[in-house]
């Protein structure tokens, strides 16, 4: 692979060269910028330059809502300004290198290189070797230690930087957690490092003292002779133990000026959250757990919101994002008050995430006139009671029979079941419920509305993701992913039923990512030196780069992947505070082996963490506005933590 | 019995539906560099857009997918800009076409200019079978004037142009209509714009043994046949 070296070209240039050879690749649109709404500001007035990147095409990067929020808030600013960058597509790619064009910002041109900061989202593994290959792109040193002064500062968050190990020799800092406040104390400090010209050690000191931000290069790691992490040291007296993850303790106002793309995209629509974090407790769900607390914007919020964005944008689909809508407190009046106030306007409403239970089909049936026709989707995870104890989403068959009843006889055609294969203690009895369960549901469409009626079974396997109760208990092997789903692709054919599966390979891939160490950091560099990129695209991920890599670098990926780890073990992420008690989590484990469940913590609190570590920020925001029981006085037992950075 | 006296099929069910007779109104756009790259079916949904955000009272077809009566009328190739491009657009109400100008003018996206507005006659035909013609003027490196010049020549008194576009053979010259190079270096062109028998000026570039990639070929005109 060859590196760029430093840029010659300027915006001018780089824009002359788009002018004269876009044409030859495929959707130039990717790579013009100039939408609607997107904002230009001028970099002879404003001081501080952000480049805001998703280390994948246009299509997948202008549909993520984190990166959204940032642009809005750092182009508020008046001393900021933010731009976008995405990947290019391999044949932009080739045509780039040949001609040395530098990776620039889509509004202005300018070479990544030449912004101070680059803010990396990462909400997924498989972007690990798209964001060195960004780094490369527009030549930046990839190594944090090759990294000098006038190189910009690489940050990176998301929710696969939980844990932040593996891309640890890349990034100079993480944000653990919720970026919309620590943004911009990381943006303030940045300046006051530059403009006193102070090497780039005492920068990352600063970085590491603000509540959220976990600077890599500050900590070491120290490994047993088995090959299990001993302990993490930290390395100066910034470095706290453990980096306590950020939270906003209240929804900030949704984003409303959404830029309008000119081509289209994988979500071509307006995302309103109306809820973050999720009460449900699923064990295999990262996101339910490192989400907490659970916090509520309002319904008026939302309608006001999305009326600021159809105005804005004219878009023709609204999407109602949350975890779980059917928890949303006051679901039944949101979709009301959306669905009258929007009729007149053509609008779609999309809401995802809907509980298995008659009331969640009372509410599509609400949307009819404002909703696409398409499936109605329902996720049991798990075919058997038994397994759906296991991992805490205690719904009954007789319940989710009535549900697809219900769906079915109100005209739905469609039903989408999402399962997983996999999950901890599960029998080729498990699997074979999987197919018997979709089979039962077609029966029901059948009975229903005859011939029409269609299953669709999606049926992913599980990798145990860290900061959940289930971060110790191994994955599949190869042999057994690939034995539960011959059955199924055995069982699941015929009129009626689909079925859809991940490559078991692409699992094992997600498995060693997730929750590797930070010696993985070598193999994801070797991995790309050897061609690895875009992994997430099937036709593109390169199993047997990843392969030569652990080979070179001297790792075994089953040691990451199929190894039950002891409960006393320290994990890579173990210095990642997502505010959840170690014993809540080991708790949790062993009560899943019992076939115990958890209600939903809105009906009753299990002290996962998240009050005593928030307590002031709870106290602070009394109310609805929080899901968690109210905090009256403090304890004298809770140390929590200072509001503001040190 | 002249075609345009027919009232169209989906106008009656508009009609019958919402007790409303339905307006159209042609509007000649420009489309900047800003949307050069900007194919036709999503400068439909740009328009589209644009259109809902300037809160016109747009016709939806009826139906289990409606869809906004809007029709563009010649696709523009990607690569090229225009000044003279018509899309008819089919509302609910009368709105006055300075009001109509100024609030699409104020949607539009980057790129996109409104210049002119006029109200078209109910049941006159679709744009698609007016437009007979489109004219483009290109900008080409001055290097062989008299080398092109010749080619030119030599192009417009051939009887067959045989070409071959994604696999397909077919014949350029009945597509160009006229072709001339000015002394300001400017290729103009006019070329065919019927359904089923289009011209692509990148086509007649290639032809010219010019690269087109680098080129950026802007429509001036849509000649239109007398509509009765």
């Amino acid at each position: 692979m060859e590196n760029i070296a430093t840029p010659t070209m300027g915006p001018s240039d780089i824009e002359r060269w788009l002018d004269r050879n876009l044409l030859s690749v495929q959707k130039p649109g990717r790579y013009t910028g100039g939408e609607l709404n997107q904002q230009v500001k001028d970099w002879a007035k404003v001081p501080f330059r952000v480049a805001l990147a998703f280390p994948e095409i246009y299509e997948l990067g202008m549909s993520n809502l984190g990166l959204t929020i940032l642009y809005d808030i750092l182009n508020r600013q008046t001393e900021v300004l933010a731009e976008r960058v995405y990947s290019p597509w391999t044949d932009m790619e080739l045509a780039m290198r040949a001609a040395r064009v530098p990776l620039y910002s889509l509004e202005t041109k300018h070479p990544v290189s030449e912004f101070d900061l680059l803010a990396i989202s990462l909400p997924y593994e498989s972007l690990f070797t798209n964001a060195l290959n960004l780094l490369d792109l527009s030549g930046i040193p990839l190594l944090v230690s090759d990294r000098v002064e006038g190189d910009p500062v690489v940050i990176a968050g998301g929710h696969s930087t939980y844990n932040p190990e593996p891309m640890a020799d890349f990034i100079d800092a993480f944000v653990i957690g919720e970026g919309e406040d620590v943004i911009l104390e990381m943006v303030e400090v940045i300046r006051s490092w530059r403009a006193e010209g102070v090497g780039r050690g005492q920068l990352h000191r600063r970085l590491a003292k603000i509540w959220g931000v976990y600077v890599p290069s500050l900590y070491r790691p120290h490994y047993a002779e088995n090959g299990t992490l001993d302990h993490i040291e930290a390395l100066a007296p910034e470095a706290s133990l453990p980096v306590i993850k950020r939270i906003v303790s209240k929804l900030p106002e949704p984003v409303t000026n959404f830029i309008v793309p000119m081509i289209d995209i994988t979500h071509n629509r307006i995302p309103i959250e109306i809820m973050r974090g999720c009460t449900r407790g699923c064990r295999f769900c990262q996101a339910g757990m490192i989400t907490r607390p659970v916090r509520e914007r309002p319904v008026e919020e939302v309608v006001g919101a999305i009326e600021a964005a159809l105005d804005a944008t004219g878009f023709e689909e609204v999407g109602l994002l949350s975890l779980s809508s059917s928890d949303y407190d006051e679901i039944l009046a949101l979709v009301r008050a959306v669905s009258d106030r929007f009729r007149d306007r053509r609008l779609n409403i999309g809401l995802p995430s809907l509980r298995i239970e008659s009331f969640s089909v009372e509410l599509m049936d609400l949307l009819k006139a404002s909703s696409r026709r398409g499936g109605f989707t329902l996720a049991p995870e798990a075919a058997t009671e038994r397994m759906r104890k296991i991992i805490n989403k205690p719904v009954s068959t007789a319940q989710l029979l009535e549900t697809s009843e219900a769906i079915f006889q109100h005209g739905w055609h469609t039903i989408k079941l999402y399962f997983m294969i996999g999950h901890p203690s599960e029998t080729i009895e498990d699997v074979q419920a999987i197919a018997d369960l979709c089979k039962q549901v077609l029966k029901i469409g059948r009975r229903v509305m005859g011939h029409r009626a269609r299953v669709n079974a999606g049926v992913s396997t599980f990798v145990p993701k860290p900061h959940t109760p289930f971060q110790w208990v191994p994955c599949d092997t190869l042999d057994q992913i690939e034995a539960k789903q011959r059955l199924l692709k055995r069982e699941l054919r015929g009129p009626g039923l689909k079925f859809n599966w991940n490559d078991p390979l692409e699992t094992m891939f997600e498995a060693w990512l997730s929750r590797g160490d930070r010696r993985m950091g070598q193999v994801i560099y070797h991995a790309w030196r050897r061609g690895a990129k875009f992994d997430g695209w099937g036709e593109h991920f390169n199993y047997q780069a990843w392969m030569e890599a652990f080979d070179y670098v001297g790792l075994d990926p089953s040691f990451y992947t199929h190894r039950e780890r002891p409960v006393d073990e320290t994990l890579p992420w173990d210095h990642i505070d997502a505010a959840l008690h170690k014993r809540f989590l080991t708790e949790d484990y062993l009560w899943s082996l019992e076939g115990r469940t958890r209600v939903d913590c809105r009906e009753r609190c299990f002290a996962c963490g998240i009050l005593p570590k928030f307590a002031e920020l709870r106290r602070q925001n009394p109310g609805e506005v929080w899901e968690c029981p109210e905090v009256r006085s403090p304890s004298r037992k809770i140390k929590s933590i200072p509001l503001l950075p040190a | 019995m002249p075609r345009g006296k027919i009232p169209q099929p989906e106008d009656k069910v508009d009609s019958a539906s919402s007790g409303l007779t339905s307006y159209r109104y042609r509007i000649t756009f420009g489309k900047g560099r800003e949307l050069r790259f900007t194919g036709h079916l999503d400068l439909h949904r740009a328009w589209e857009r644009t259109l809902r955000r300037a809160r016109i009272p747009l016709a939806y077809s009826e139906g289990y997918n409606p869809r906004p009566k809007i029709n563009i009328g010649a696709a523009l190739p990607l690569g090229c800009t225009s000044e003279a491009d018509l899309i008819d657009i089919q509302l609910i109400q009368e709105v006055e076409t300075a009001e109509l100008t100024e609030r699409l003018a104020a949607a539009a996206p980057p790129g996109l200019t409104i210049s002119a507005i006029a109200p078209i006659a109910e049941g006159s035909p679709k744009l698609q079978k007016l437009i007979t013609s489109s004219e483009y003027v290109i900008p080409i490196p001055d290097e062989n004037q008299k080398q092109i010049q010749a080619r030119i020549r030599a192009q417009l008194a051939a009887d067959k142009l045989p070409r071959v576009r994604r696999g397909k053979e077919y014949d350029l010259r009945p597509l160009i209509e006229d072709m001339i190079l000015l002394d300001s270096l400017e290729l103009r062109l006019r070329l065919a714009a019927r359904s089923g028998a289009t011209g692509r000026p990148d086509e007649v570039l290639l032809a010219l043994e010019l690269d087109p990639i680098p080129l950026v070929p802007h429509r001036v005109l849509l000649i239109l046949r007398d509509s009765d």
